[in-house]
């Protein structure tokens, strides 16, 4: 018999509107800023370059670390609450708890749940590092800070693997108490 | 016809054990099993459609449909049965029909068909949401859905409870038909009034023991060998294995 794809079922009845909404507003919240940013460190290199007289710049052009993060704690955490609990009659219950008498093994379910969750982060995380790089290639140049950008979103990249690991394994444990 | 077995169900609890319960089924026939509150027939029910937290791995025992093993096999084995019981929980918040479509698609023998037309006949109204259906509603719901996904063995826990005495006969009548389908049913019950004519095999548990698991005609004899009449009702059965606490016939 055909084995039953969780994962392709959890994505088709996963409804979260406002991950996509969050997700809107965030990236072109950093393309916003990551244009003024750049545009803002093009004038300044150039006024430097024009009192100084010479080819030296100071292009700064720097990553928000905790705007990144806050706004990525704000959109994941929306999407873990769509695919992990449900609100009913006022009470939030974990969804795992809906399948107990169903022909579902937990673990699969769980797990499908789970690369969801890294999915919606991937495309978050990885969102936002091209609308950076992008911008810093466009209105930089080659003079762009790429190593020192990269360097930022590394340390983004960790703060995101950890809290999406705490907000796993915090649905988990919920999840078993409740079923 | 499709053959249910479990041996050795065994699940420890702090205040209760149920202990080393072994029986067989057949499709096609009505088991009935009863006993006092608190006897275990809802744990035992919970082990056997898998529904018991942890008893698929960590417990001991093992249930099996045919040649489809509850450990083994979990999720092929539960596609196999439907179980009605009151703690199922569907999406409160969403409509009968939302929540048929939602968990028909874990069974591959589900029709929308069939759970439409159920619903019909039972007078379920399909728009309306889970939260706000009385528990007779609730038990239809079940059955209706249970029925749609085509499965051999059918239990119940207590259903009957929530039912009036018209639909409680209309139940029957239903319960009966899929006897004809050859589907198997093993009901709970302490009101064993209603099923006195369609009960085929007793299962008797006590404190957490199976006392009792032969046919009806059998525990009949045995009754008449006792008290030299023939017992008018399910109920005399049960009442004399529990006053005898005989060990299982």
């Amino acid at each position: 018999m055909k084995t039953f794809n969780y994962y392709r079922y959890e994505k088709k009845h996963l409804r979260c509107t406002s991950y996509y909404v969050l997700l809107a507003i965030s990236l072109f919240f950093f393309f916003l800023e990551a244009a003024v940013n750049a545009s803002a460190a093009t004038r300044a290199s150039d006024a430097l370059r024009t009192a100084l007289e010479s080819e030296n710049t100071a292009k700064e052009f720097t990553l928000n670390i905790f705007q990144f993060e806050l706004f990525f704690m704000i959109t994941i955490s929306t999407l873990n609450s769509a695919l992990f609990y449900i609100r009913e009659q006022g009470q939030v219950v974990p969804v795992l708890s809906k399948y107990l008498f169903a022909p579902v093994d937990g673990k699969k379910i769980y797990r499908a749940k789970a690369l969801l969750l890294l999915r919606g982060s991937c495309i978050f995380f990885l969102g936002g590092l091209i609308i950076y790089f992008a911008a810093a290639c466009i209105i930089l140049g080659a003079e762009a800070p790429f190593q020192q950008l990269l360097q930022q979103f590394g340390y983004a990249l960790i703060f995101c693997i950890v809290a999406v690991i705490v907000l796993l394994l915090s649905d988990r444990h919920r999840s078993r108490h409740m079923v | 016809m499709t053959t249910f077995s479990c041996t050795n169900i065994t699940r420890r609890y702090k205040n209760f054990c149920l202990d080393n319960v072994s029986f067989s089924m057949e499709t096609g026939y009505f088991y009935v099993l009863a006993g006092v509150n608190g006897s275990g027939k809802t744990t035992l029910l919970n082990c056997i459609t898998g529904v018991e937290n942890g008893f698929s791995h960590s417990s001991s025992g093992d249930a099996q449909i045919g040649e489809v093993s509850l450990k083994m096999s979990p999720e092929a084995y539960r596609r196999r049965l439907g179980y009605i019981s009151e703690k199922c929980p569907f999406f409160m918040e969403e409509s009968v029909a939302q929540n048929g479509l939602t968990y028909g698609e874990f069974y591959p023998d589900w029709s929308v068909r069939d759970y439409s037309s159920y619903l019909s006949r039972l007078g379920v109204d399909p728009s309306k949401r889970i939260y706000q259906l009385s528990k007779g509603e609730f038990m239809k719901l079940q059955i209706c859905f249970s029925l749609a996904h085509h499965p051999d063995f059918l239990f119940l826990d207590e259903p009957l409870e929530g039912f009036d005495p018209v639909f409680r006969r209309e139940f029957l009548d239903l319960l009966g038909e899929l006897l004809d389908r050859d589907m198997g049913i093993l009901l709970s019950t302490h009101i064993t009034e209603d099923i006195d004519r369609l009960a085929d095999y007793l299962l008797i548990l006590e404190n957490g023991r199976l006392t009792a698991d032969a046919s009806k005609e059998a525990l009949n004899d045995r009754y008449k060998e006792l008290t030299g009449i023939s017992a008018p009702h399910i109920r005399d059965l049960l009442e004399l294995e529990h006053t005898q606490g005989t060990p299982r016939s």
